[in-house]
């Protein structure tokens, strides 16, 4: 410590240690402490399959829904919460005798599996920074990104179940995830109308 | 060559900021308490605030206080000066130790 | 200058010492990254944001931890760090479509999957950036799952990479202060 030099650089090293040690305890007691949300509602109505020709000769299933939100995310606002990332999810199997595309042209090839393969999408999703606006209810909402059936059918796929999903993205951390509501029962896929 | 040479001392003197041993090993050990203490309270009084920033803040306050207070040569940094002796012609210790 | 005479006095010997302790805190700071990515089994297991596509989350500078066990199946929601194999610039996204892919197999424990991501910042998904051949992304372009954050902290590296005269300006001013140092 014989220079001022020296102390500047001693100063800042220990600091930076104890940075460290002060930000690794924020994260770990966030993550020993993570808030869980009271279940609430999640009702999907207005399912609507339709044919849509995005591509050129390659017709394609689609689907648009409507729901009913009702669910208080308040209690997941920490000291240590930086943003709350909210998504309606839609998840499947697929039906039996199902076609699947290859990976790398999309077209189906009639292949058929014992196993059925599951669907996950993403329907409809929200950014929350602050604890206020962490109480949704939303009545009607109308979904953001449409229900694309990947070179395969929504009807005849098994019932699908909706579920909203949350993320919280900490100041300093791990980041966590959790249910906030599900669809009560499993949702059939009804006939496709022409748009 | 003159002007570097001053320039250099100059600089190097104002990097060195001398303070007295005593002082040293003082602030070094200072250093170490305050970091653990500030670090502990930060994160005490953010968590019981539930807010983040108050923790930063606090320990901010610390690593600032310590900058100011203890980098800089203060003249309470230089209260034990080493007591060098006063300086005695040569001829006259040789003749002394005969 | 008197210190560039005492500089020229320290002989090969020093110097070579002083060169080989740089090397060996390299080698073990090398060592170090790598039991990381091992660990965490994914080349990069700490990545700097570079784009503003996931804001207000992720800004850019901000640090992100990942994982890629192949036991672990991509859910919906996950942010995902992935290069495509036309580009080498890593993005980081989340994923927004799963579905189970049966014809390949990833790993011996879990099959692969058809993933779409959007930053959560775009309007539009990824898909204009998987290209005309690519439809979807493979469990084999992702570089890992964010597990955790560190904010701020990379920013350093983004200010280094876009201002490259700071880099010399760095390591100029490095080289003065070894000047300038009685040792």
């Amino acid at each position: 410590m014989h220079s001022s030099w020296n102390r500047v650089s001693t100063i800042f090293s220990h600091a930076s240690t104890a940075l460290m040690v002060l930000l690794g305890l924020v994260a770990a007691t966030s993550y020993l402490t993570l808030p869980s949300v009271e279940p609430g509602n999640i009702e999907i109505k207005n399912v609507h399959v339709y044919v849509s020709l995005l591509e050129a000769y390659k017709p394609n299933e689609a689907a648009s829904l409507r729901f009913d939100l009702d669910v208080d995310l308040r209690p997941l606002f920490t000291w240590n919460t930086k943003q709350l990332f909210v998504y309606l999810v839609v998840d499947y199997l697929d039906g039996p005798n199902t076609t699947l595309p290859s990976s790398s042209t999309g077209a189906g090839e009639g292949l058929v599996y014992s196993k059925r393969p599951g669907n996950e999408i993403v329907v409809w999703d929200r950014i929350v920074t602050r604890e206020r606006e962490a109480r949704l209810r939303i009545e009607a909402g109308k979904t953001k990104y449409t229900l694309r059936a990947v070179g395969k059918k929504f009807f005849g796929a098994e019932p699908f179940r909706a579920r909203l999903m949350y993320n919280i993205m900490p100041w300093v951390g791990i980041l966590s995830y959790g249910t906030a509501a599900e669809s009560k029962t499993a949702m059939d896929w009804p006939r496709p109308k022409s748009v | 060559m003159d002007l570097l040479n001053t320039v250099e001392r100059v600089v190097r003197r104002t990097l060195e900021g001398k303070i007295d041993f005593v002082a040293q090993t003082q602030v070094e050990i200072i250093t170490y308490v305050v970091l653990s203490i500030a670090t502990v309270v930060a994160f005490l009084a953010g968590y019981i605030a539930a807010d983040l920033r108050i923790s930063l803040a606090i320990f901010g306050v610390a690593v600032l206080g310590l900058l100011v207070l203890f980098v800089p040569p203060w003249p309470y940094l230089n209260l034990h000066p080493v007591p060098w002796r006063a300086p005695v012609a040569p001829s006259l210790e040789f003749s002394k130790a005969e | 200058m008197d210190s560039l005479k005492g500089l020229a006095k320290m002989g090969v010997r020093q110097l070579l010492l002083q060169a080989l302790t740089f090397a060996s805190v390299l080698a073990s700071g090398l060592m170090m990254w790598k039991t990381l990515g091992l660990l965490c089994n994914t080349e990069s297991p700490i990545v700097v944001v570079l784009s503003g596509s996931m804001e207000p989350a992720f800004q850019r500078g901000d640090l992100l931890f990942l994982t890629n066990f192949p036991n672990e199946k991509f859910e919906v929601g996950d942010i995902t760090v992935y290069k495509l194999p036309h580009q080498g610039i890593p993005i980081v996204h989340r994923v927004i479509e799963a579905h189970d892919d049966f014809s390949e197999t990833f790993s011996s424990t879990v099959l692969d999957q058809f993933l779409l991501t959007k930053g959560d910042n775009n309007s539009e998904d990824d898909k204009v950036l998987y290209g005309s051949k690519m439809k979807w992304l493979k469990r084999s372009n992702v570089i890992g799952r964010v597990r955790g954050f560190l904010p701020y902290v990379g920013y350093v590296t983004i200010v280094l990479n876009d201002f490259p005269q700071l880099k010399y300006a760095l390591l100029g001013g490095l080289g003065l202060l070894a000047l300038f140092q009685k040792e």
